[in-house]
């Protein structure tokens, strides 16, 4: 167990080299945040609520798409420079070396909350926090919840190389289910029950919770009780669905000479 | 002893799709194979032999669709950790690494994968990286360096948790030739530490020059196995004696004297300008060399050259009859 978690940890630790080698992966990380906080600002000014979710939307949008970006076209990449085969073939799950390979994008995804905050700073649009113990917390369990749903995710791209074409729906889907921009209340009675089903949805609650502007004023126990439950319960599914892929993937690779 | 490889009616299949609709493919068809520990065994075939997906079967890659397979006596279905763990192996080319990661990283990493940690790895990958002569380089990143040097640190990386077996596939595949003779030196160096090696190749010169025993593969089928010189020896190609002359052209006299000496299958001779040269297909070896340079000397000899059957005529002549 100690050699997985090692394992694990050389996993995170060579994304994070990866990721960090070029200036690129930090433009790719603020490009879409950014162009949604200017929106935010233009379409609601002067609104609080607006503004909270102006600046912790767009927050939450790139962090889940850097954490996205690890889980789908990270191992796409795996899979054309054949460095996959090497992952699948060792001793160590599957699953706890992508693990680790998500949880170093989730690190990475923090480089979104620098960027829109500074940014949000620096043009006065900083809404007001009212608990920032529980907004490091709500961000946090964010990118906790959202490497769950990544590891999840990522057994489709190992699996197929057509998980390709999910790309964009997969990452746009969570910017609309899970209420990083605005309250899943407003989402239709179906859509807001498979809402509630993913733990980022929670997570994003706790983060509004936090800041002026949270429209329902819960408490943040509930949300953070419930978002690390069904970040377990993914990791779990995850977890069960890579040994079933893995049996699949030997079953069926490609043929070669 | 158990063996290092043990295949038994070993079968892969594959559904593929074509316009005819789904075709089954197969690309291995009942193969059985021995590789004794220690051995250094070479897989030669053409495109399509089951080379690849041999290998990719005993990495555990792929699952058999019938048959077995052991390595170090552990099943690659029942226990593929273990296998995983008895295994180092590259595939050709020079992907399979990580171009942003630095040479040292590399082998940290995969180091990790298999349970090589701390200070135990660190050691091992200056050892290796010192081994494939890669040691000035280790801080750089693998994006930067060469084809060659990219091959040696997949063998460096396939070495590091200590595998008692190695799989190469194709590994001096696009290198160019200096690149290419480095490698051998490598895989030669790695098999006189006691590691047992698989090498797929297409090379026949590098099959002979590195393999104690071969096998032969064509249509996922093994058409023969054994020691490089006893598949040349099964070869029906004769041997061929050359003679160059250069005084006075040779006669029907001459050739049918040739032609008449035991062992000789055939007599042609070509002429080249001023010279003639006289080539003697002998199924009896060298065996009548001195008879034939007797019926030739008086046409001045030149040049007298004995070309035995070679690996590759060994392997045409099993591979396309």
């Amino acid at each position: 167990m100690a050699s997985w978690l090692r394992a694990g940890l050389w996993a995170t630790r060579a994304q994070l080299r990866q990721a960090t080698v070029s200036a690129g992966t930090f433009a790719g990380v603020a490009i879409a945040p950014l162009s949604i906080l200017i929106i935010g600002a233009f379409m609601l000014p002067g609104s609080p609520a607006g503004m909270a979710r102006g600046v912790f939307g767009s927050t939450l949008v790139g962090m889940w798409s850097t954490v996205f970006l690890a889980a789908s076209l990270d191992i796409s990449r795996e899979r054309t420079q054949e460095t996959l085969p090497l992952i699948i073939s060792a001793p160590v799950p599957t699953a706890v070396v992508l693990i680790g390979k998500i949880l170093g994008n989730a690190l990475v995804s923090f480089a979104a909350v620098a960027v829109v905050f500074t940014v949000a700073v620096l043009a006065g649009l900083f809404p007001l926090v009212v608990d920032a113990p529980l907004l490091v917390s709500g961000l946090v369990l964010f990118a906790v919840s959202s490497a769950t749903v990544g590891l999840l995710v990522s057994v489709a791209y190992v699996v197929t190389r057509a998980a390709t074409g999910l790309g964009n729906a997969l990452e746009m889907g969570v910017w609309v289910l899970c209420g990083l921009l605005y309250p899943v209340s407003i989402l239709p009675g179906p859509v807001e029950a498979l809402a509630r089903a993913l733990p980022m949805t929670w997570s994003a609650r706790v983060v509004y919770a936090a800041v002026q502007g949270a429209e329902d004023g819960e408490r943040a126990g509930t949300p953070v009780a419930l978002s690390l439950a069904l970040a377990a319960a993914t990791t779990l599914a995850a977890i069960l669905l890579y040994r079933l892929a893995e049996r699949r993937w030997r079953a069926a690779a490609e043929p070669h000479d | 002893m158990v063996a290092a490889i043990e295949c038994q009616a070993l079968t892969r299949s594959f559904r593929t799709r074509s316009r005819q609709g789904p075709r089954e493919v197969l690309a291995l068809a009942g193969l059985d194979l021995s590789v004794g520990p220690g051995t250094l065994f070479g897989v030669l075939g053409p495109n399509g032999a089951g080379k690849t997906t041999l290998v990719r079967i005993l990495t555990t890659l792929l699952l058999p669709t019938s048959g077995h397979a052991r390595v170090a006596g552990f099943d690659v279905v029942d226990h593929p950790n273990r296998v995983r763990a008895s295994v180092g192996f590259t595939f050709g080319g020079d992907r399979g690494l990580y171009g942003r990661l630095t040479g040292r990283e590399n082998l940290l990493y995969a180091g990790a994968l298999h349970g090589v940690h701390g200070r135990d790895a660190r050691r091992r990958a200056a050892e290796l990286l010192d081994v494939v002569g890669l040691r000035e380089s280790a801080s750089r990143r693998v994006e930067t360096y060469s084809r060659g040097m990219r091959q040696r640190l997949h063998l460096a990386r396939a070495l590091m948790h200590r595998p008692p077996l190695l799989l190469l596939d194709e590994p001096t595949t696009g290198l160019d030739p200096k690149a290419a003779r480095e490698v051998r030196q490598l895989v030669k160096r790695i098999q006189s530490t006691g590691a047992t090696i698989l090498l797929t190749t297409h090379l026949m010169p590098e099959a002979e020059e590195l393999c104690d025993a071969l096998a032969v593969l064509a249509r996922g089928r093994l058409l023969a196995a054994g020691r490089p010189s006893e598949l040349k020896q099964r070869s029906s190609q004769p041997t061929v004696i050359e003679v160059e002359v250069e005084t006075s052209p040779v006669g029907r006299d001459a050739v049918a004297a040739i032609r008449a000496l035991d062992h000789v299958v055939a007599v042609e001779v070509l002429d080249e300008g001023q010279r003639q040269r006289v080539r003697v297909h002998s199924s009896g070896g060298s065996g009548p060399l001195l008879d034939v340079l007797r019926r030739l000397e008086l046409h001045g000899l030149r040049t007298v050259n004995v070309r035995e059957p070679t690996l590759e005529d060994a392997y045409l002549a099993l591979v396309h009859g």
